[in-house]
């Protein structure tokens, strides 16, 4: 069974902000929230580096492991979802979250919190697959139409990969082992661990090319 | 009097119980990726309810992300 993962790609990642809208129009995400954003580094200065960042759908997923009331669940495909008839919007996983990935509408006076919304890695939730229901709280079930994540597939420069984790690592490897550099990814082994050895499945790192 | 002093402590006490979860969230079960929709938004190439063909699909999809795949 395929294993879903990100990969962004920073030495790609041109900060247009591209995968942030297309996640917007593609789940009519309210104002507020954004399931998806572009954090850039050393901004302005030259050399700075962004990179898009979303819910992980972590391994060991620390929102599952302080969610009082267990709305969370992880697919066969292991994308981490919820069910927002059960989240009590209480923002425990928002804290334990490090990538920042759970938003929480404002919706009424007093900054009343509502019901925690995030990244569904473009799998719904717990309604029928492709059902109004679904798509009115968790946005379009792409996975279940048999496309892969809008952010992704609308990236411009695919700095942003997604998909079976195998697949886009080998991607990935490819590109890194063509252009000879660019090995790391940021948030891979917090989301995803590392792997116990180097030569492991693990990105190859790759040696940049000696200038002559 | 008694009957009815009984009665009204089984039914003043009867708020005081906590029914047993069994352990279980209601949270609910939620349908596999590859048994589809029905929409008409769904890819052409595959067919919904066959796991084999959306892994297949997922492969297929994924790959087009793969510009070293058309660009060489």
């Amino acid at each position: 069974m395929a294993r879903m993962k990100f990969i962004c790609d920073a030495e790609r990642c041109i900060e247009c902000n591209g995968c942030v809208t297309a996640c917007k129009q593609e789940h009519e995400v309210p104002w507020g929230v954004n399931r998806r954003r572009v954090v850039t580094l050393n901004d302005g200065v030259p050399g700075e580096k962004s990179i898009s960042v979303a819910c992980m759908h972590c391994s060991d997923a620390p929102c599952m492991a302080v969610c009082p009331v267990d709305c969370f669940y992880r697919t066969d495909e292991g994308v981490v979802l919820h069910d927002k008839d059960i989240c009590i919007g209480c923002g425990y996983c928002s804290y334990a979250c490090p990538f920042g990935a759970p938003q929480f509408p404002t919706n009424g006076n007093f900054g009343l919190r509502g019901k925690m919304d995030k990244c569904t890695f473009c799998a719904g939730g717990p309604e029928a697959n492709g059902s109004e229901a679904e798509f009115e709280k968790y946005g379009r079930n792409r996975l279940a139409e048999g496309k892969l994540l809008a952010c992704a597939e609308m990236c411009s420069t695919k700095a942003l990969l997604g998909g079976d984790g195998d697949v886009v690592a080998d991607i990935f490897r490819t590109r890194v082992l063509n252009r000879g550099k660019g090995s790391e990814v940021w948030g891979w082994g917090t989301a995803y661990g590392k792997p116990s050895t180097t030569s492991g499945s693990g990105i190859a790192p790759a040696k940049e090319p000696t200038k002559s | 009097m008694k009957h009815l002093l009984i009665l009204a402590v089984a039914l003043s006490l009867a708020a005081c119980g906590e029914r047993s979860t069994g352990g279980k969230t209601p949270r609910k079960a939620d349908a596999k990726a590859w048994q589809g929709t029905d929409n008409a938004f769904v890819a052409s190439g595959w067919k919904p309810s066959d796991a084999a063909a959306w892994q297949e699909q997922m492969r297929l999809r994924a790959q087009t992300q793969n510009e070293y795949n058309r660009v060489r």
